[in-house]
């Protein structure tokens, strides 16, 4: 049998191999929790187990399609694949419609261990009474896990009576605690509402200014950029090489240090800048003390930051442009203003809207010089603690999943990631589509 | 050969045997070789190893309640604040303690300590020590501490200089502010119920205390201008060290710096401030040894819990580091000392911070209305404290 052609062979090869994987993960998990059972298998017992099925997995389809052995060297990229980049996506997925987090996150709350005094079958004995001693009230379906030295076991409670517990299932061991489970629930839209009921404090300044903040950065760096690789790609300027070296020395410079030196700068009474203002007489500007200023701030910083890659993009895209060109025009009687703009600039235009683009859709996301430089920063009226004046969407998602809302919401957070990707995609799609980005590579 | 093969199977036996046990901390300098000299010392005795691994403090709660199910965490954290107890506890993170110490061992604690790592009515840690915010001074300038507010300004403002200042502190964080609010009439942050828990419902920093407390906090930066914007922990700290500051509010992790800058500091209460009920009262914070519910080795990591948390370990603890054990033994054997002493007159007045899990729902939107108020001179610090509390009540749900 030939390879099928076209994008139908690709799939029909990326579904067999990812199949076999997923096959091979799942035989080697049930195979692990069934040896379980009986002793305590290491941990590399499940590679193994994986491997079994894998390798004569791998033999039979190829006798079925003799053509997909070629692509049996994707295995190893393809299972890394699998593990850092599905995995993820697909767990987000699923945490965003639960309430998962710090305090609900399916292990047993040791606040409520209590020790079992009795054991007949699958009723228990508890030294105090149920409902005070697991904290739960009512305690009906509540699950809970039993455990003792080098055991331990799941069930839900059927019914609590005083100190008495029935459980769902007997215990093949003899229990010596007990202790409520944290479970975590979906929750289908909740997150998703409770994002949305905040959209005035939260979601939609975060959002504008985000746009603003990615835009501006894009912008800006790209004009400056511009100018200076124009500037230094003249043939005339003298030391040019040491000005380019010197110009990229904020892009060499590794950013999370950078950034700190800013913040030091930046200081209303303290910062360097300020003194240096005061000097020139101009009145000491609250640059990360002001919901607006901060803006700014950001915005400079970034520009520092940026604008050394910017000019080295434009730099190398003016070098493809050949000199012919420029002697023709010469030729022709046009003035190098003039040779600006009916050559350089339209030449630019195509190798630079993919950085463009690209750089977009990296500071949508840039997340660590808001972190580093404000922390989100300052508190402005009327919006909540983890959406401050200068936060982004992912700077409020990690505060959100992280620090704020208490106890490490990791299913709102993930409500928030999966907007933000929507969002993410929406914008690019309206970016493509505008700049006609995608079908040059038609 | 053989033979020598015969005594490394053995040796390797009696080393898994004995086994080995992890542990994280966040202490430098002396205090980690303290650790790592008590580590060794249980290594002899025990024949345990003890491995010490350095884990930034803001870490530490995270890897441990993520890590700790999955076997990837240390056996025991040296230390934790109990106001984190709740949250692993109630991530079930934490080994209840109760079943391994006698009742002996704990009268030797201190009794607000043994209550701060309770939770749910379990011990769920072995108390280390304490430590809370206080007026620090510099005796340079100030021969005596203030005992009243007006004594404070006048030597506050005598001192903001161009090139000293009279008082500076962390002043957007709200931990270094409890005492206001205390002082303006809020006993905790969350009242108690009947049976003396703490209540989440019942938030007490909202209304009138807060807005009291927010003016005050306002007035010092804009109406006794003492506390200049872009003054953060590192500004003042600094100042402190440099012998450029008077007065500061800080805790006693601090003081091992000011003593390397030959600074000749004394420590007081904050006094009253202007128009406030109650004495300023600061949060009490205890520190404390933890033991990790999925650890292999509990035993062993228990008992150098245990080794840690005595009475002359502490003393030698304290000399290293400086910090206040809450052992009535070592409390004793350390009188002497001006730091313990000052101290202990400041916890005297402080509140335990509240150790559930409701409290970290609290920080952020409190820490946003502080700088809020902070930011502007005009700010209106009755909607911000309106929409702080709006805030918490929503993140808590009741």
């Amino acid at each position: 049998m030939k390879h099928p052609p076209g994008l139908k062979g690709f799939l029909l090869a990326l579904g067999l191999l990812l199949g076999l994987l997923v096959l091979a993960t799942g035989v080697a998990l049930l195979g692990y929790l069934a040896l379980e059972a009986y002793f305590a298998p290491p941990g590399w017992t499940l590679l193994l187990l994986a491997l079994l099925v894998l390798v004569p997995g791998a033999i039979l389809i190829g006798r079925l399609f003799p053509w997909l052995t070629d692509w049996y060297y994707f295995l190893p990229a393809l299972s890394f694949l699998l593990v850092f980049t599905l995995y993820p996506i697909g767990l987000t997925l699923y945490l965003a419609f639960t309430d998962y987090s710090g305090a609900k996150n399916g292990f047993p709350d040791r606040s409520t261990e209590t020790r079992v005094v009795k054991q007949e079958g699958n009723r228990l004995t508890l030294e105090e009474p149920v409902r005070e001693a697991l904290r739960c009230d009512p305690c009906r379906g509540e699950p809970v896990e039993v455990y003792a030295e080098g055991h331990r076991a799941r069930a839900k409670v059927l019914e609590a009576e005083g100190s008495t517990l029935l459980l769902d299932r007997a215990l093949p061991f003899p229990a010596a605690f007990v202790a409520k489970v944290n479970a975590f629930r979906f929750v289908g839209l909740k997150n998703f509402a409770f994002i949305l009921s905040q959209a005035s404090q939260a979601l939609l300044p975060v959002f504008a200014w985000n746009v603003v903040f990615a835009g501006a950065t894009v912008l800006l760096n790209a004009l400056v950029g511009l100018v200076l690789g124009l500037i230094l790609n003249n043939k005339a300027l003298k030391l040019r090489n040491f000005y380019r070296t010197v110009l990229i020395v904020s892009w060499a410079l590794p950013g999370v240090i950078t950034v700190q030196v800013w913040v030091a700068l930046l200081n209303y009474n303290f910062g360097a800048i300020n003194r240096l203002l005061g000097v020139l007489g101009i009145y000491p500007i609250p640059w990360l003390n002001d919901p607006d200023w901060a803006k700014v701030a950001i915005l400079l910083v970034n520009l520092w930051l940026g604008f050394p890659y910017m000019m080295t993009a434009t730099l190398g895209a003016l070098s493809t442009i050949p000199d012919e060109l420029y002697e023709a025009a010469k030729v022709d009687g046009a003035t190098p203003w003039q040779a600006l703009w009916g050559i350089t600039l339209p030449l630019l235009e195509k190798p630079m809207v993919p950085i463009l683009l690209s750089s977009f859709a990296f500071n949508f996301n840039n997340f660590y010089i808001i972190y580093l430089l404000t922390g989100g920063g300052p508190a402005q009226e009327g919006r909540l603690a983890t959406a401050q004046a200068t936060d982004i969407l992912i700077s409020w998602a990690y505060k959100t999943a992280f620090s704020a809302e208490g106890q490490s919401a990791y299913g709102l957070g993930a409500a928030i990631s999966l907007l933000i990707f929507l969002l993410t995609v929406a914008i690019s799609l309206v970016n493509f589509r505008v700049t006609g980005a995608l079908r040059e590579v038609r | 050969m053989k033979k020598a093969l015969a005594v490394l199977a053995l040796g390797l036996s009696l080393a898994l045997a004995q086994g080995k046990i992890t542990v994280w901390t966040h202490f430098g300098g002396p205090e980690l070789e303290w650790l790592k000299a008590q580590a060794r010392a249980y290594e002899k005795t025990s024949g345990t190893k003890v491995e010490v691994v350095e884990v930034p403090f803001g870490d530490i709660k995270q890897k441990f309640i993520l890590g700790a199910p999955q076997g990837q965490a240390a056996d025991l954290v040296v230390s934790i604040p109990h106001d984190w107890l709740g949250e692993m506890a109630q991530a079930g993170v934490l080994e209840p303690m109760g079943k391994y110490v006698t009742q002996s061992y704990l009268s030797d604690l201190q009794g607000v300590a043994v209550e701060a790592f309770t939770f749910g009515g379990k011990l769920f840690g072995l108390p280390a020590f304490a430590e809370s915010v206080a007026l620090i001074y510099n005796k340079k300038y100030v021969k005596e501490a203030p005992k009243t507010w007006d004594e404070f300004l006048a030597l506050a403002r005598q001192y903001t200089t161009g090139s000293t200042f009279g008082f500076l502190y962390n002043i957007g964080d709200p931990y270094f502010n409890f005492g206001f609010f205390k002082a303006f009439g809020a006993d905790n942050v969350f009242a108690k119920d009947a049976k003396g828990n703490l209540d989440p419902a019942r938030l007490l920093l909202g209304g009138e205390v807060g807005e009291k407390a927010l003016a005050f906090i306002k007035d010092l930066r804009y109406r006794y201008n003492l506390v200049p914007e872009g003054v953060d922990y590192g500004v003042a700290d600094g100042a402190f060290k440099d012998g450029a500051l008077a007065m500061i509010i800080n805790g006693p992790w601090a003081l091992g710096d000011y003593k390397k800058a030959k600074i000749d500091f004394g420590i007081a209460p904050f006094p009253t401030p202007p128009g406030a009920k109650n004495p300023w009262g600061p949060f009490l914070g205890v520190q404390g040894v933890v033991v990790n519910a999925y650890s292999k080795n509990k035993t062993a990591a228990v008992n150098f819990a245990k080794t840690l948390i005595s009475g002359k370990n502490l003393v030698s603890f304290n000399q290293a580091g400086g910090r206040i054990p809450v052992s009535k033994s070592a409390a004793k054997t350390l009188e002497k000392d001006p730091v313990v002493a000052g101290f202990s007159k400041v916890f005297a007045l402080g509140t335990p911070m509240p150790n559930i899990p409701e409290m970290g729902k609290v920080w952020g939107p409190w820490g946003n209305a502080i700088s809020l108020a902070v930011q502007k001179p005009d700010s209106n610090v009755k909607k911000i404290v309106e929409d702080m509390v709006a805030e918490i009540k929503k993140a808590i749900g009741k």
